[in-house]
């Protein structure tokens, strides 16, 4: 005949035979028949081992307590769990079962109470962990502000969820310590028995675990109160956005204006840092040798030197490209302006002496004269320029020039 | 992570745990909040945090001179970017048919706000309208062109991270919170009601 160990034995055995249909039913939610490597017979054997149970047309689903089991250890987050759900009905079977251990040692059925108090220490054992497996889930859930949930509504909603079952959980702690199941331990027939596992797993804890409930409240409502606080953020964004829109010359006041400044308005601007190695500190020899290192070397510029050549003599002038050469009115204006003196000169008299612009007509002479005295070179400098004027028509606007007297004026 | 951490805050960081998760991790534990202000005490600085304790930044400790003008030139960042910002958060919000206004770690897809905005005449129109409001660079008009541009300089003025490149999905960043604080102070001292009625019809009633 099989013990009981064997039975486990033999469950866990079947349960590993078939793991990976197991690990797909839990990840998966629902398995079939084409899941199964043993064509259908894995199925079969799990359903009989209570580890699947027929969900619909042909598939499986996970038991839910082999399902609760996998969520423990994997630390696998449901919305809404029923977390600390049991604690209350598991609290409730103590008395209950102390009662029978107290009935089977009066009545004298000594095997009856042996197995009415493993019964008990099971049941207390189950009660502390329960009690420390959902203080423990229920903090998790409070550090990570229930991450496994995108919008702020539905965490809000989640976290007033878990805030009544820490609730109730704390209402079972305190009915747990009110029960005054010690007192009637310590009176009644095996009691003793009973009160060492009562008390090493329970009563002992039971501060610890208020002390935990309380902080998780606390998390939990300071969190609530943020995510109501966002809310009226909400509304007061859409009320800003809203008188922005209406008064489209708002301009927020000015510093200045302000008596108080508010708390955010002292932010400080950053600094640009900017460090160097110091070059001169042996201890960074080896890394900046590293870096030199592991910088490319520099392209060689190679400078092409031109070859010297040899000067050619000018090729000779062709006919025709002598250069410009300036005409005689020019050079014997050129003579003019630097012979004169402080003595006005006649430009008509030194032209009859000039042999070389006789035959420049006097009008011209006298207009290229008038042209120098209109350009104002350097050269022109202190040289006066006096018109001799004819006597012309009244109201005609014409000048007539005779001559030119050009002198030097005095420096 | 103390060096990290004072770096992001002397460069002028918000330091949030979507941007600088390892720096916000380490601000988290007292000591080394008490280590940090130490330092930034013998500089005339002080650590400061968001209301919502999403942001950890760098404040002055005394406010003289120097440091007015400093404050006053924040001051004038936040005017200048002010309309922008709230009309650009409130629109997405209405777009992205959201009760709550975003919060850091709050993700906005690029191509679901495109989307959304594509699908209502009177958004694309608001958020072309918007697209003068930003600063930055010109676009050629288009609203996609237009909603990058705004939320690259949203990204770049810290209130957003891009979380996912090739999906174009960005996260709000702790830095939200500053402009929450903002806002409230705002519509304090200019009596602004937070009550006030959604915006009624915009052609006037017949008699």
């Amino acid at each position: 005949m099989a013990t009981k160990t064997d039975l486990v034995e033999n469950h866990l055995v079947k349960l590993f035979r078939h793991k990976e249909l197991l690990a797909t039913a839990y990840h998966r939610g629902v398995v079939s028949k084409a899941d199964d490597k043993f064509d259908g017979r894995g199925l079969y054997e799990l359903h009989q081992a209570r580890a699947l149970v027929p969900y619909a047309n042909e598939t499986y689903r996970l038991a839910s307590s082999l399902a609760r089991h996998f969520d423990e250890i994997l630390q696998t987050e449901h919305l809404y769990a029923a977390v600390g759900a049991d604690v209350g009905d598991l609290a409730a079977r103590l008395p209950l079962l102390s009662d029978a251990v107290a009935k089977a040692a009066i009545e004298g059925r000594n095997e009856d109470a042996d197995e009415y108090i493993d019964q008990f220490d099971r049941a207390v054992f189950e009660l502390a962990d329960s009690i420390s497996g959902a203080l423990q889930f229920l903090r998790i859930l409070a550090d990570n502000k229930f991450a496994n949930v995108a919008t702020y509504a539905e965490k809000k909603r989640q976290n007033e969820f878990y805030l009544e079952r820490v609730r109730k959980i704390s209402d079972a702690l305190v009915a747990i310590q009110t029960s005054g199941l010690i007192e009637s331990l310590e009176s009644s027939p095996e009691g003793e028995r009973l009160l060492l596992s009562y008390r090493s797993q329970i009563a002992d804890h039971l501060p610890e675990w208020r002390a935990n409930l309380l902080d998780i409240t606390a998390i939990l409502r300071e969190y609530l109160f943020r995510t109501r606080q966002i809310e009226a953020t909400a509304r007061r964004f859409r009320a800003f956005a809203l008188f922005l829109k209406r008064t489209p010359e708002y301009v927020p006041p000015d510093i200045d204006a302000l008596a108080d400044l508010p708390d955010w308005a002292y932010r400080a601007p950053g600094f640009a840092l900017r460090s160097r190695a110091s070059v001169n500190d042996p201890a960074l020899d080896d890394p900046l040798l590293e870096i030199a290192k592991a910088i490319p070397a520099a392209k060689q510029i190679t400078v092409t030197v031109p070859k010297a050549g040899t000067l050619k003599d000018d090729p000779p002038v062709a006919p025709g490209d002598e250069g410009v050469k300036p005409k005689l009115w020019q050079e014997a204006v050129q003579s003019l302006i630097t012979t004169v003196g402080k003595q006005p000169v006649s430009a008509m008299s030194w032209k009859r002496r000039t042999p070389s612009i006789s035959d420049l007509p006097n009008d011209i002479w006298l207009l290229c004269l008038l042209h120098e005295e209109s350009l104002r070179r350097r050269r022109t400098e202190g040289i006066r320029f006096e018109q001799i004027l004819e006597a012309a028509e009244p109201l005609s606007g014409m000048l007539k020039v005779r001559d030119i007297l050009v002198s030097r004026a005095d420096q | 992570m103390f060096e990290q951490t004072m770096s992001l805050l002397l460069s002028g960081e918000f330091i949030c745990p979507i941007r600088y998760p390892d720096a916000y991790r380490y601000l988290s534990e007292d000591a080394h909040q008490k280590d940090v202000a130490a330092y930034l005490a013998r500089i005339g600085r002080k650590l400061s945090v968001t209301g919502l304790g999403g942001g950890w930044y760098m404040s002055f400790d005394q406010i003289g001179q120097d440091q007015r003008r400093s404050v006053r030139d924040e001051f004038s960042r936040i005017k200048l970017d002010l309309r922008f910002l709230v009309e650009f958060f409130v629109k997405a919000m209405r777009a992205s048919e959201r009760e709550e206004f975003y919060s850091r770690g709050d993700k906005i897809e690029t191509h679901a706000l495109m989307a959304a905005i594509d699908s209502n005449p009177g958004l694309r129109a608001e958020f072309q309208a918007l697209a003068t409001v930003g600063r930055g660079s010109g676009s050629d008009g288009k609203l996609k062109s237009n909603l990058d541009r705004q939320l690259r300089y949203l990204r770049d003025e810290g209130y957003l991270v891009l979380a996912n490149p090739e999906r174009e999905i960005y996260q709000v960043t702790g830095k939200i919170e500053y402009l929450y604080e903002v806002v409230q102070f705002l519509m304090g001292i200019d009596g602004i009601a937070d009550d006030v009625d959604e915006e009624g019809p915009t052609t006037p009633q017949m008699f």
